[in-house]
């Protein structure tokens, strides 16, 4: 069973999206990382996963979280996902700038 | 210790205001009664209906952000979104009883969740034009010949 997991796994990473700015420029866009930090994710790599896109785990928080919200209605629902939706903007913004200046969008 | 005003009799607070009536302040006021309740209802009380488009925007607003670089879908999403829950608020403003508050905020959260997609896509595709204005066309085809530019200009 885990040996099939972990083949789904390889198999999905050499099966991922295209960046089609990645692929026409070979320049990074600001959501390139989040498939290979999903999956790294998935194969218990936290750190690793966080290194290659800080935003993937608020991000599959807000949509698991937002789908409960859907279901039983919290109280302060709406507002933890307004605030949590600006937190990954920010993270986004600032990994990206990061990026920048670190020169790693050419690679 | 007696206390005077413990002696004095207790009168019964009068402010037993009219019964408030329903504002009809607009030509077209759907009656909340006949309308079937749409599914995948949350919360709601008696006789209030969600917003039609509560779900679809905010599902739309949170998907614009992971969408926002892929041949900018996050836009297209964000845009939706943004456009039907402006439509949903104005129709709870129009008429606030007849819709759940729960729905009426989770269309606030969608919003707000695509005016910051719609934001970030912006500032993507405008920092996107100005790297091709800056640096042109055949650099950004030509990985090689953007590190040359890049090291001209002192960058890396």
């Amino acid at each position: 069973m885990v040996h099939q997991h972990n083949g789904f796994l390889d198999w999905l990473s050499h099966h991922l999206l295209t960046c089609p700015l990645k692929a026409h420029f070979g320049v990074d866009c600001p959501g390139c990382g989040l498939q290979r930090s999903v999956i790294s994710l998935f194969r218990g790599n936290v750190i690793e996963s966080f290194k290659l896109y800080p935003a993937t785990i608020p991000l599959i928080f807000i949509v698991i979280f937002t789908l409960l919200h859907l279901k039983f209605d919290f109280k302060f629902g709406a507002q933890l996902i307004k605030i949590v939706f600006a937190g990954v903007a920010v993270i986004i913004l600032i990994n990206y700038i990061y990026k920048i200046y670190n020169h790693q969008l050419l690679n | 210790m007696s206390d005077e005003q413990g002696n004095q009799p207790f009168e019964p607070i009068k402010n037993e205001s009219e019964a408030v009536e329903p504002v009809n302040n607009g030509p077209v006021q759907p009656p909340p009664f006949q309308q079937p309740p749409p599914f995948g209802q949350f919360g709601g009380g008696m006789g209030q209906q969600n917003l039609p488009n509560a779900t679809i925007a905010l599902v739309l607003g949170i998907l614009s952000i992971p969408g926002c670089c892929c041949y900018g879908i996050g836009l297209v999403f964000g845009i939706i979104a943004w456009v039907l829950s402006n439509g949903d608020i104005k129709k709870y403003n129009l008429n606030p009883n007849a819709y759940s508050i729960s729905s009426y905020k989770n269309t606030k959260a969608g919003k707000i969740c695509a005016i910051i997609g719609v934001v970030l896509s912006a500032l993507y595709i405008a920092a996107l034009i100005i790297t091709i204005v800056v640096f042109g066309w055949a650099a950004l085809k030509d990985p090689q010949l953007m590190k040359e530019m890049l090291e001209q200009k002192g960058l890396q």
